[in-house]
């Protein structure tokens, strides 16, 4: 290599330096606008008392958080996202990640990514004093990141059974600080729920229904216990075909093994039925599904992802339509 | 100090085809043996086997008495160093760098240094006439120059025991002339050097014993002008071929047809 | 000083400290950038106050946290990951004398990505490179066998080690769909890497689980070297070639696996790396070891600058980043033939 060579590239390298340090606003335009100055009062939250209006919540981790200020909130978790809407305290949401989807509002709001894939900076950039995760978010040394920058991390499982619900409206409305709109929310959502309940045990038939996941054709899980689908199956009085034969979370979806449990109705996600290219291409592309009798009958249920098994506010409504979707007879 | 290089029943098979039948054959330093024969007729076999490249399918080589297979390998390079016929073009390193190679065994060894290795080095290239292309990269050489380079890595090992392969294949004939001196050189000091030679002639100018070997047997093993005559010759490589006495100088002129 | 043997030195060490510095100015890069505004000034008193110097004001506790938890061991990380990319990258290439050999391409990859994908199933970063090395190093063991039909078609060595790849991959897509998914990290980033969740336990343990394997990689310069006149001369002058290339493997294997586990697989760096330092520095191993290490870390670090800029304040994964750069580059690289004239 030339002497010659050797000054540019040393050039190229101090140029690099003072270019990539000198000018800040190039790279960070787009958060530039939202991030305050107030970052000097974050609470430390592994070990200082509570401060005067601390929350202290421990989290489905096990983990205590004191959240001294919930006035920024970055949400990973659609239904948390929801929840925080739902009580009216929307505005204090700065960021989200992909999965929420509702209300309209929040999917206006910036996205940070994936929570399931997080990075701790692009969190950060947004200034947050409270950041509420489930139980997938991760990996785990991303949110121990945030929790070292002095930023607590609550988790809240995701759940898998009806209790998830008011459990995660109460906890979220203690965070903000609105003890009594959270009780009276989650009153109104178990009230919703109960009527669902209450409708399905009306019904004279216990359908065996499966649950398809997917994102196209070459992610077909089956869903068994422990995920919100679960509780709505056996919620709207029908047999949960995954939980029957053992499945716990989710198990990629065996064609014999779909057959031999004779689905009589199979329920597939909007967006994954979509993916796959709709229910003709759904019996393509598992064989022996059109001879079961959900195959047989066309009897396949889409809903929106986040609405069905998230197990948010909007439960009650979506087990009330599952229910009417399995058996019309019980409407009117 | 005399050491003898010796093959002891000696035979090599491939599945059940005999490339080399049983043979024994004994080298002492001091003399350029030329291995010379057809295609196919198992000289390259014979040199392999000599130089431990595989074991014997029957027999076995010793050097000074210890048969090969019980020598470590580094061991075994410092006695012996062994020139195939080809081997890989794109060698990425200049051919200084190549040559010192060649100086791999003597590492670490007492009584060698990195200006001792330095010097040999230089002192082959100048030999063998490659100085002036030693940093040129090996890859851009023409066959012919990759040769000599090959050869003074080869030479640099400094074995005592020196096996090539058609040292001189791919060079013109000054050159090869000039390549053939050297080599007969090192068989001056107290080496064994053979060499597995495809031109009679040079072979005949060369080299002080001759073994032919003729469908995987020696066939002949002496001096150059008692063993290369006509009939044998004609025979071994079936074809006519007429030894005349050479007009410029003592030993036999071989002549195709 | 030049030496009979090594003719290029003086070119070698001057391209190692280019590479050198280049590689500190893309730390101090990605120091500076990020989705938070961290002004360099700040940046500069965080450091200082690290190491115990006091200048200027009190940094803020969001630029401590910023620069000292999240991108410090990000950078390390991604040095450590880079240089283990850029040296497997370039062991393998004179171990085969094949030059597109790369551990991802080879099985080798995706071996530790599903050596880490198990490991990960402990539910710690630990687990996570341990598995990934142990499956990097039984890949390599398999490639070994496979090796032995390299010497007649290289081309057709890639293409068993390219196959051998795709399956293991199919069996991480496999354990990463069925395990708790609270776990084991998603598909994308065994595939694509992604630095983002680096901490310092990271980095030790990283450090740790490829530290001697890096040593021991940069300590058979020499035997590379004599393997590159071929196995048959090597062995010739006295080089157990079997045992060389056991170690040599399980060196690679143990490297580039501790870095899949940490940071999944990032292509490229090592394909590109190391035609780049042979064309600047020459063949020899001792200067192509080194200088495709911190040539390694280097493409690491402005790749990772790349994903967390290039979408701001989302971060992409930044094997999309190496693969978009050095796909074009190394077909670029390979255009001509690789000997250079001095």
């Amino acid at each position: 290599m030339t002497l010659l060579a050797r000054r540019v590239t040393t050039a190229v390298a101090l140029m690099l330096v003072v270019a990539a340090c000198g000018d800040d606003d190039a790279t960070t335009t787009t958060v530039t606008t939202t991030t305050p100055a107030t970052t000097t009062t974050i609470a430390d939250t592994t070990t200082s008392e509570p401060e005067a209006e601390g929350v202290t919540i421990i989290g489905d981790d096990g983990v205590t958080s004191v959240i001294a200020d919930a006035s920024r909130i970055v949400s990973l978790s659609g239904d948390l996202t929801e929840i925080l809407f739902a009580l009216g305290e929307g505005d204090r949401v700065v960021a989200i990640d992909v999965t929420t989807t509702f209300p309209e509002e929040a999917t206006a709001l910036p996205v940070i990514g994936f929570g399931q894939q997080l990075a701790p900076e692009p969190v950060l950039a947004f200034a947050p004093t409270v950041v509420l995760a489930n139980d997938l978010t991760g990996p785990v040394e991303a949110i121990e990141l945030l929790r070292d920058s002095g930023i607590p991390v609550v988790v809240l499982n995701t759940g898998g059974s009806f209790d998830a619900v008011g459990h995660k409206i109460r906890t979220v409305a203690e965070i903000v600080g609105v003890p009594e709109a959270g009780d009276a929310l989650a009153a109104d959502v178990d009230a919703e729920i109960q009527a669902a309940l209450d409708l399905a045990a009306q019904a004279d038939s216990e359908p065996r229904v499966a649950f398809i996941y997917s994102r196209g054709p070459q992610l077909l899980l089956l869903f068994g216990i422990g995920i919100g689908t679960n509780a709505m199956i056996e919620g709207a009085g029908a047999i949960d075909v995954g939980a029957e034969a053992g499945i716990f979370g989710a198990a990629p979806l065996s064609a014999e093994a779909l057959v031999a449990a004779a689905p009589d109705v199979v329920v597939l996600p909007e967006s994954g039925l979509a993916a796959l290219g709709g229910i003709d291409a759904l019996l393509e592309v598992v064989p022996g599904l059109a001879d079961t009798p959900a195959g047989a009958s066309g009897a396949f249920l889409a809903y929106d992802e986040a609405y069905f098994f998230n197990l948010g506010p909007r439960v009650g409504q979506a087990l009330m339509e599952f229910v009417l979707d399995l058996h019309p007879e019980l409407a009117g | 100090m005399t050491f003898r290089l010796a093959a002891h029943g000696v035979s090599y098979r491939v599945g059940r085809t005999a490339i080399l039948h049983p043979l024994d054959l004994e080298l002492t330093p001091g003399q350029l043996v030329a291995v010379v024969g057809p295609n196919g007729a198992g000289k390259t076999t014979l040199l392999n086997l000599l130089g431990g490249e595989m074991p014997p399918s029957t027999g076995s080589v010793t050097i000074d008495g210890t048969p090969i297979r019980e020598l470590a390998a580094l061991e075994l390079a410092r006695l012996r160093a062994l020139l195939a016929q080809d081997g890989p073009s794109d060698i990425p390193f200049p051919v200084a760098a190549v040559v010192s190679l060649g100086r791999t065994p003597h590492r670490r060894v007492a009584g060698n240094s990195a200006s001792r290795d330095a010097a040999v080095v230089a002192d082959t290239m100048e030999e063998m006439g490659i100085s002036h292309i030693a940093d040129r990269l090996f890859a851009t050489l023409s066959s012919g120059e990759r040769s000599l380079v090959s050869l003074a890595r080869v030479l640099a090992q400094e074995s005592p025991i020196l096996l090539l392969d058609e040292p001189t294949g791919a060079l013109d004939v000054a050159i090869e002339e000039r390549t053939m001196d050297r080599i007969r050189s090192r068989s001056n000091d107290d080496r064994i050097v053979v060499s597995v030679l495809h031109d009679l002639n040079v072979a005949a100018k060369y080299a002080d014993r001759s073994i032919v070997v003729s469908r995987g047997e020696i066939v002949a093993d002496g001096a150059p002008e008692e063993v290369l005559t006509s009939e044998l010759l004609s025979e071994v490589y079936r074809h006519p071929m007429r030894v005349v006495p050479h007009p410029l100088r003592p030993g036999p002129l071989i002549l195709v047809g | 000083m030049r030496t009979i043997d090594d003719p290029f030195g003086a070119r070698r060490r001057r391209v190692v400290a280019v590479l050198s510095v280049l590689l500190t100015g893309a730390a101090v890069a990605n120091l500076c950038v990020g989705p938070v505004s961290v002004a360099p000034s700040e940046v500069l008193r965080v450091l200082a106050r690290a190491i115990g110097l006091t200048i200027g004001d009190e940094p803020d506790s969001r630029a401590r946290a910023v620069v000292l938890t999240i991108r410090m061991p990000r950078i390390l990380v991604g040095v450590v990951a880079g240089a283990a990319a850029g040296i497997t990258g370039a062991a393998l290439q004179g171990l085969f004398r094949n030059p597109v050999a790369d551990p991802h391409l080879l099985g080798i990859g995706p071996g530790a990505s599903l050596g880490g994908a198990l490991g990960s199933l402990t539910g710690a970063i630990e687990g996570a490179i341990a598995g990934g090395a142990v499956g990097g190093i039984l890949a390599a063991l398999i490639v070994r066998k496979l090796g032995a039909a390299r010497a007649a078609e290289p081309s057709r060595f890639v293409l068993t080690g390219l196959a051998l790849g795709a399956a293991i991959t199919a069996w991480v897509g496999f354990v990463v769909f069925v395990a708790d998914r609270t776990r084991v990290p998603p598909i994308d980033f065994w595939l694509l890497g992604n630095l983002g969740a680096s901490t310092w336990g990271t980095l030790g343990t990283l450090t740790l689980t490829s530290g001697i394997g890096v040593v021991a990689l940069l300590g058979s310069a020499r035997t590379l070297d004599l393997l590159s006149l071929g196995e048959a001369d090597a062995r010739r002058l006295g080089l157990d070639v079997d045992m060389a290339t056991l170690v040599i493997l399980l060196g690679v294997g143990a490297v580039i696996g501790a870095a899949v586990g940490a940071v999944g697989v990032v292509v490229f760096i090592g394909l590109v790396i190391p035609h780049l330092v042979r064309r600047l520095a020459g063949a020899a191993h001792r200067g192509v070891l080194l200088g495709s290490a911190i040539g390694g870390a280097l493409m690491m670090l402005l790749a990772d600058l790349g994903a967390r800029v290039v979408a701001s304040p989302q971060e992409v994964p930044v094997g999309l980043l190496t693969a978009a750069v050095g796909g074009p580059f190394f077909l670029w690289l390979i255009r001509k033939p690789e000997v250079p004239q001095p």
